[in-house]
């Protein structure tokens, strides 16, 4: 059984244009030990969904199930929740406090849920920071948020976020905001937490390079939906549904030769040329959402598709798969669509 | 976006230079606005306190009235002959006395309404938001005219009380937006997250962040209240037994001081007033440089330094004009003041 | 406008200068002043696209901006000369241009692109109007209707609708807006354009369409391009010569296809294994273990030794200097004459005359070998813990 399971979560807020479907009937779950990668880019509603799981946003339908039960939402089930549930923030200059010191970030979750005395949760502290390599740890306790590092800072933040021994660690694009040079570091880190305290880890990201590399499955979501599914390496190395394609051709790849690169610009170029800008932008009532940039774009895409099967293991929520036939499949010369 | 404070982490030690933490003590004393400030208010505070206890009888009569500052009276005498020296000491404790309690009052009030206010969000939050609307909009001298009119006695409560009462509301609203600014940061969520409960929260994780604004709303109380009860002494709506720096200028004014040219029996109290007002106002500034590293002089080999002002999306905008060439490179630039959140994008400003 | 220079006319072969850069030291004033850009030298030449990759800290966008005279207190231009060769063949020295003189300058021979098009913009004025304002400060004489002109041919080169000229930032999406950003970059055809993360903030597909248009009016208009980012495989696909930097100093320079395949600097190789890639196969993935150093404090010694795991006695007593290397492949990089430069001791040999390990020796054994090929070494430092290789093989 899945330590948790969304089943057909939706999420709308009220704006003044009217209603915002954010989550848009998104279903997955997360295994013990495995890392599920959410791919998407900003608006593409994968950061609210991690703030429903974390029930700091309210969801407007849909179920969140943790092994098997449906957990309340008040008192004594909201902090079993909590316990069970945490969360690493993505900017690791704002999700501490810097009025506290780092062993009070620590303490805190320690002497809420796990209910031990003063001297313990001091003790507690500071093998968590073992835990996460910030040594020596009784020094760095006492440090301030802006003593530290952007990669000291992101490690206090998992560490506190591995304090109540959560089941389910839920990390909203953990690395973006750190240097590159940090990012791998701390993504082992995050790796290593995983398989020694057993973990379901939900990695959400834009870089597909490190969702590939860190995870077993990816899920990539446009606009609310989650529009391909798979293992990592089949959904970003053989990508089904066209917006998972023309991400993967986006993407800065050094493997490829100088006047590779130029030739597929020209191609690109040449297919955006006859289309302003803002086209790629329109948002489409009804059918699917990626219809205006889809190069495959058919009359059949005014109905909204649903989840098709694309491969052993592999759905994508695109009309060409409807009867199991095979797309053409992405080449690096794809011209992104216009 | 965050690249003050990347550049600022990046290069960690364990150095004070920092708002909180060790070393505190020695970034204030950075600030010679703040030292400056510190100490005029100090010497009122002093003057107020212990003065008192070498005066006599400050309204005491004698026969030399009106006389010019000499030995005897060393700031003169009044119309009906009270040493003008005494009467300014025993006013200053009392003047100091109306301020700070108002203020204090006012800000409890407005921390109270404010941050609870702003935590709560919905009908509570509208609710409190329209009580502070409402008595901001209503005007203040006015209303204490109104009620300085019916109460009567000889107490200083009343004062207080009704001066608190007209300043509260404008802190209030400034605390609410600054709450409202930072429920949403990611380290009240990752609290909430952690199942705190919402009084620790907004106890423990708020209010600290709040605290540097609390303070400085404080300052301004007071400097608010000093000024309205001189104002409201002056206009003779006080109580003419006590002694304040207001009433002092009320008698002044009244016993036609100006112009007969006794200019030590109404300068003394306005200059106390303006002096103690400038030095409060010094420490909000100075409290301003310690606490927002971004604001502070520095000083250059060059002698124009200029301060390295505003916000980093202030700066961005105005380089652009000066790149641009439309503004002359050599003088500050005025840019339209942004709030823009220094942690909006979701990339990260290397440098 | 000018006239158009032929991409052949101004291709990097070409070794014509236009912006040279010597000895720039730039110091942040303060209790404990930061050196923030410690002596660089650097040539741009005409019609190149030079990259500056580097990470917090290392002094890259401090140098783009006393490269345009745009430091402002506390930071200020320590030592260095600045010198700017226009398209007449006439020299001139930035340092000493003040004034009337330097605002005429900016934006018509030099000017920038920011990271934040949000910021860079007005927020209150139409597009429309800021145009307005660039051309009726540096162009006078121009009419009313010719502005209006240009400002939707510069809106219309940079792939937005020209009806749109009268819209407020706000009305635009991240990209557009960035898009304008670069067509005001290019209003009055600067001879270089220097662009400081303009497409960090930017998701990968509208970053790849931004770099897109940059490179095709870089090809088609010829002008010279410092692009600076902390992106090295963004660099390694668009610029011909790559800088990277490290606290305030230059550690390595080459062209792009030379640092890529054959990196020289212990750093570079490092920043290169950080970027793990999305189609081959997978590897073992590390980035690089500790901090840059505190600027505040003088560096004694090299400054990246403390995290090198390729450090040896020399490194921590002797700061090295930019040394020319050898790099047997590409093949072009040689000929490119684009310096060669690396500032590592494992390439000096009176410190080591063995010569650096194979996988710095500017020799790719063979292709797609080398960033695999990393000797195992021992965590030099307490705080590294040897982690597994990650998510389970297929």
């Amino acid at each position: 059984m899945s330590t948790m399971e969304v089943k057909d979560l939706t999420v709308e807020f009220r704006t003044r244009g009217g209603r915002l479907r954010a989550v848009d009937g998104v279903s997955l779950s997360l295994e013990a030990g495995r890392t599920v990668a959410l791919v998407g880019e900003s608006g593409s509603g994968k950061s609210t969904i991690v703030r429903a799981l974390s029930r700091l946003t309210p969801t407007t339908s849909g179920q969140v199930l943790l092994d098997g039960a449906v957990p309340g939402q008040h008192g004594a089930a909201m902090r079993a929740y909590r316990r069970r549930v945490q969360m690493v923030f993505q900017d690791p200059f704002a999700s501490l406090n810097p009025t506290h010191s780092v062993g009070h970030h620590l303490r805190r979750p320690l002497l809420i849920q796990k209910r031990v005395g003063r001297g313990d949760a001091e003790q507690g502290a500071l093998d968590l920071l073992n835990s996460v390599n910030l040594t020596p740890a009784a020094d760095i306790a006492a440090r301030y948020p802006h003593e530290l590092s952007g990669g000291q800072r992101q490690r206090v933040a998992i560490a506190r976020a591995i304090a109540t021994e959560p089941d389910v660690l839920l990390a909203d694009e953990p690395v973006s905001m750190l240097d590159v040079s940090i990012r791998l570091e701390i993504l082992n880190l995050l790796d290593r937490l995983k398989r020694d305290r057993n973990l379901a880890l939900l990695y959400v990201t834009h870089d597909l390079a490190t969702a590939r590399h860190f995870s077993s499955e990816v899920l990539v979501m446009y606009r609310g939906e989650i529009v391909e599914r798979g293992p990592a390496d089949d959904v970003i190395g053989d990508p089904k549904h066209p917006y998972t394609q023309l991400l993967a051709s986006a993407a800065p790849d050094g493997a490829r030769s100088r006047t590779q690169v130029a030739a597929d610009r020209r191609a690109r170029l040449a297919a955006r040329a006859a289309d302003a800008a803002e086209n790629r932008e329109a948002v489409s009532a009804g059918g699917c959402q990626f219809r205006a940039r889809c190069p495959f774009a058919m009359d059949a895409c005014a109905q909204r598709p649903g989840d098709f099967p694309a491969g052993p293991g592999r759905q994508a929520r695109c009309w060409l798969y409807a009867d199991g036939g095979a797309a053409p499949s992405a080449s690096a010369t794809q011209s992104v669509p216009g | 976006m965050t690249t003050a404070a990347t550049a600022a982490a990046t290069a960690a030690t364990t150095d004070g230079g920092a708002r909180f933490g060790s070393g505190r003590l020695a970034t204030l004393f950075r600030s010679r606005r703040l030292l400056i400030g510190l100490g005029i208010v100090l010497f009122f505070v002093l003057l107020g306190a212990v003065g008192p206890l070498f005066i006599g009888n400050a309204n005491a009569f004698s026969n030399t009235q009106l006389a010019a500052p000499s030995a005897s009276h060393w700031l003169g005498t009044t119309q009906i002959g009270q040493d003008v020296f005494s009467q300014l000491v025993v006013s200053t404790r009392t003047s100091l006395e109306i301020g700070a309690a108002a203020g204090l009052l006012a800000t409890v009030v407005s921390v109270v309404i404010g941050i609870f206010g702003g935590y709560l969000g919905g009908w509570a939050d509208e609710f409190l938001s329209l009580i502070s609307n409402v008595v901001l909009v209503i005007p203040a001298l006015p209303l204490i005219i109104v009620i300085s009119a019916y109460v009567k006695g000889s107490s200083i409560l009343p004062t207080i009380a009704i001066i608190a009462f007209t300043s509260w509301a404008a802190s209030a609203r400034v605390l609410r937006a600054q709450t409202l600014s930072i429920r949403e940061r990611d380290y009240v969520l990752a609290s909430r997250v952690s199942g705190e409960r919402a009084w620790r929260i907004v106890l423990v994780e708020i209010l600290p962040n709040v605290l540097p604004i609390i303070i400085s709303q404080f300052i301004f109380g007071v400097i608010f209240a000093i000024l309205t009860q001189a104002g409201l002494a002056f206009l003779g709506l006080e109580d003419p037994s006590i002694l304040t720096w207001g009433n002092m200028l009320y008698f002044a004014q009244n016993d036609q001081a100006l112009s007969s040219g006794a200019w030590w029996w109404f300068v003394p109290p306005g200059l106390c007033i303006a002096v103690l007002g400038a030095g409060l106002a010094m420490i909000n500034f100075g409290l301003d440089e310690v606490l927002n590293p971004r604001l502070r002089t520095v000083r250059t080999k060059k002698s124009d330094a200029r301060k390295s002002g505003a916000k980093k999306s202030d700066a961005r905008k105005s380089d652009a004009r000066k790149a641009a060439g439309l503004t002359d490179g050599g003088t500050g630039d005025t840019s339209p003041t942004s709030t823009t959140s220094e942690t909006g994008d979701t990339a990260e400003a290397q440098r | 406008m000018s006239t158009l220079l032929t991409p052949e006319a101004v291709r990097r072969t070409d070794s014509d200068v236009v912006l040279s850069a010597r000895n720039v030291s730039v110091v942040y004033d303060g209790d404990r002043p930061t050196r923030a850009v410690r002596d660089v030298s650097l040539d741009l030449r005409r019609g190149e696209i030079l990259g500056i990759a580097g990470e917090s800290g290392c002094g890259k966008s401090t140098l783009a901006y006393a490269l345009t005279r745009m430091l402002r207190a506390p930071a200020r231009l320590d030592s260095g000369s600045l010198h700017f060769t226009g398209r007449d063949g006439a020299t001139v020295d930035l340092t000493e241009l003040d004034g009337a003189a330097l605002r005429a300058f900016r934006w018509q021979r030099i000017s920038m692109v920011f990271q934040s098009a949000m910021s860079s913009l007005n927020p209150v004025t139409s597009l429309a109007r800021q145009f307005d304002d660039i051309f009726r400060t540096h162009l006078p004489d121009l009419p009313k209707e010719e502005r209006r002109q240009r400002a939707g041919d510069l809106l219309a080169m940079v792939g937005i609708d020209p009806g749109r000229i009268g819209s407020f930032p706000h009305e635009l999406s991240g990209g557009m807006r960035q898009r304008v950003g670069i067509a005001m970059a290019l209003a009055l055809d600067p001879e270089v354009v220097i662009m400081d993360e303009p497409t960090t903030a930017l998701d990968v597909v509208v970053q790849r369409e931004i770099l897109d248009e940059v490179t095709r009016l870089q090809e088609e208009r010829g002008f010279s391009v410092v692009f600076i980012t902390h992106d090295l495989s963004l660099l390694m696909e668009i610029s011909d010569r790559i800088a990277v930097m490290y606290a305030g100093e230059i550690a390595e320079l080459g062209p792009a296809d030379a640092i890529s395949t054959t990196p020289a600097h212990p750093y570079s190789l490092g920043l290169l294994r950080s970027f793990p890639d999305v189609r081959a196969a997978r590897r073992e993935l590390r980035g690089i273990p500790g901090n840059p150093p505190d600027l505040r404090k003088p560096v004694v010694g090299c400054a990246f030794a403390p995290r090198c795991e390729y450090a040896f006695g020399a490194c921590e007593r002797t700061a090295p200097q930019l040394l020319t290397i050898r790099r047997t492949a590409p093949a072009t990089a040689q000929q490119d004459g684009g310096g060669n430069l690396a500032r590592c001791l494992l390439h000096d040999p009176q410190a080591r005359p063995a010569g650096p390990p194979p996988e710095l020796s500017g020799t790719a054994a063979d292709p797609g070998d080398s960033a695999d090929q990393c000797d195992p070494v021992e965590d030099p430092t307490p705080t590294q813990q040897p982690d597994q290789s990650p998510e389970e093989s297929r």
